[in-house]
């Protein structure tokens, strides 16, 4: 069926191998990331932690009291940044996406290209013309310089995890649906949306992740005037104060994992239920 | 009160050469025309042009009618033109109540009055009770049956069946070809049927038109 070869070919979220068959060195990448994160989140909790102990000798809050104060606006910027650049970006390779099928146009290689080309081009390469030009609309330093900034990166990888389970759909669910008499709009938001939840979810999920990790874009874009948890922790990975590096990582890595266990759990718990969506 | 569908001088052509057509044939409501021949001559392709579905890749001549209706100018969703496929296309993430309510037209109002036409939709197949059941859970004849109650749920005034028997085994098929003619003929919709089957065409019971590949 249309909607089960769609979740089965959704891209793999970020952290995985692609292709998928390599099982042994996406779980090694896998265990590797899971390692660090648990080394970070012991640092965080940890008053001393010398060498060659294997864990901390002491366990503290204040590592976290006393971030808190500092990590809440930082925090609260990268949420807002990356799900206003999420959601643009929904909605735009939503468009692109549905236009497509409902012109039934073969996937269009003309102007991919140009998708993909913040991809491969180093940032540092044309960030700066970016700064040039929100500098000359006064724009830069401002929230939505960054996550226009932002949306420059997010919108590829939302396009290339989503294009391909999005052309898999059996377009015939759309032509039952409208035979049935239902409007273009209910047979979409109905029919065909629900029954992409899932591949739509972690293309979310792969977006948010990428708006969270960007770097050099939020310092361009806002001129160092907008603070997001990233920015901060690269800063203060120069302090070589472990405990705090390890606070404000663990928070960095935490939004995007729960994001991801968000766009995983989501479908799973509504089509519960359903078999044929399993 | 269900009017005739007449097709008149139907053709189809794919870059500029002839695929089929040009087909004339009128259904009256009841009766079923059976088009059969060889897979790729276009019969499932004529179907999509009755539905308002045909490919860009296709050029279509021709008209279609129901009754004094012109069904070309209207879009695949005000052509109320019920099709069937061979797979039964139920929609996995709604119920099989809820694959029927979708089908019922807004204008059937209180949520009492819906939920009866379902309950009486399925227990009229024979499937009482299955409303809340999960459409995957279904046996094959199961499915195909929903298929056919959904789609006169949404009160079409013709019927296009484009080989909705053919991936089931020979018995069920017997047991399916009855259901769907059955209720075709009690709602007096005219039908057209596609088929490379001669029983599916013997059971159908009305004209039947041979379709050889041109050029």
């Amino acid at each position: 069926m249309g909607a089960r070869a769609a979740a089965a070919r959704r891209a793999a979220p970020a952290q995985r191998v692609a292709g998928g068959r390599s099982h042994g060195a996406g779980a090694a990448l896998l265990a590797a990331a899971l390692a660090s994160m648990l080394a970070m989140a012991l640092w965080s909790l940890a008053a001393a932690w010398r060498w060659p102990d294997a864990l901390p000798s002491a366990w503290t809050f204040a590592n976290w009291q006393r971030q808190a104060g500092s990590l809440m606006l930082p925090a609260l910027t990268t949420l807002v940044v990356a799900a206003a650049s999420t959601l643009i970006s929904l909605a735009l390779v939503v468009a692109c996406l549905e236009h497509e099928s409902r012109q039934r146009v073969a996937r269009p290689s003309r102007s991919l290209w140009l998708l993909y080309l913040p991809l491969l081009v180093p940032q540092v390469a044309f960030l700066f013309g970016l700064q040039v030009l929100l500098v000359r609309l006064g724009a830069d330093g401002r929230l939505s310089a960054v996550i226009w900034a932002h949306l420059v990166f997010v919108l590829p990888y939302l396009f290339l995890s989503l294009a391909d389970p999005w052309r898999a759909f059996d377009e015939r669910y759309t032509r039952a649906a409208l035979a049935l008499g239902a409007s273009r709009w209910r047979a979409f938001w109905r029919v065909k949306l629900p029954l992409l939840l899932r591949p739509l979810l972690l293309s979310c999920a792969v977006a948010f992740a990428v708006s969270v990790g960007q770097y050099l874009p939020t310092l361009f874009a806002g001129a160092g005037r907008v603070a997001t948890l990233t920015t901060e922790a690269v800063t203060l990975a120069g302090s070589a104060d472990r405990r705090t590096i390890g606070t404000w990582a663990l928070l960095q890595a935490a939004f995007p994992l729960a994001v991801y266990w968000l766009a995983a759990a989501t479908p799973r718990w509504l089509f519960r239920r359903r078999k044929g969506l399993a | 009160m269900n009017q005739a569908l007449r097709l008149q001088g139907v053709r189809l052509t794919v870059g500029g050469r002839s695929l089929i057509g040009p087909l004339s044939a009128t259904v009256q409501p009841g009766e079923c025309l059976t088009l059969m021949g060889p897979s790729g001559c276009g019969k499932s392709s004529l179907l999509a042009f009755m539905a308002g579905t045909l490919d860009l890749a296709f050029e279509a001549h021709g008209r279609v009618t129901v009754g004094e209706t012109d069904l070309r100018p209207l879009p695949p969703e005000a052509r109320r033109v019920g099709i069937l496929f061979q797979d039964d296309l139920l929609f996995p993430h709604l119920s099989v109540a809820g694959n029927l309510a979708f089908a019922l037209p807004a204008a059937v109002r209180p949520m009492a009055q819906r939920r009866e036409r379902i309950e009486q939709a399925l227990a009229d197949a024979g499937l009482a009770g299955f409303g809340e059941r999960d459409p995957a859970t279904l046996s094959g004849g199961q499915r195909a049956r929903v298929a056919l109650l959904r789609t006169l749920l949404a009160g079409p005034r013709a019927l296009l069946l484009d080989e909705p028997f053919s991936k089931l085994d020979a018995q069920l098929r017997d047991e399916v070809r009855r259901f769907v003619f059955e209720h075709a003929r009690d709602s007096a919709l005219p039908t057209v049927l596609v088929t490379h089957d001669e029983a599916d065409a013997a059971a159908a019971g009305g004209a039947v038109v041979r379709l050889v590949p041109s050029g």
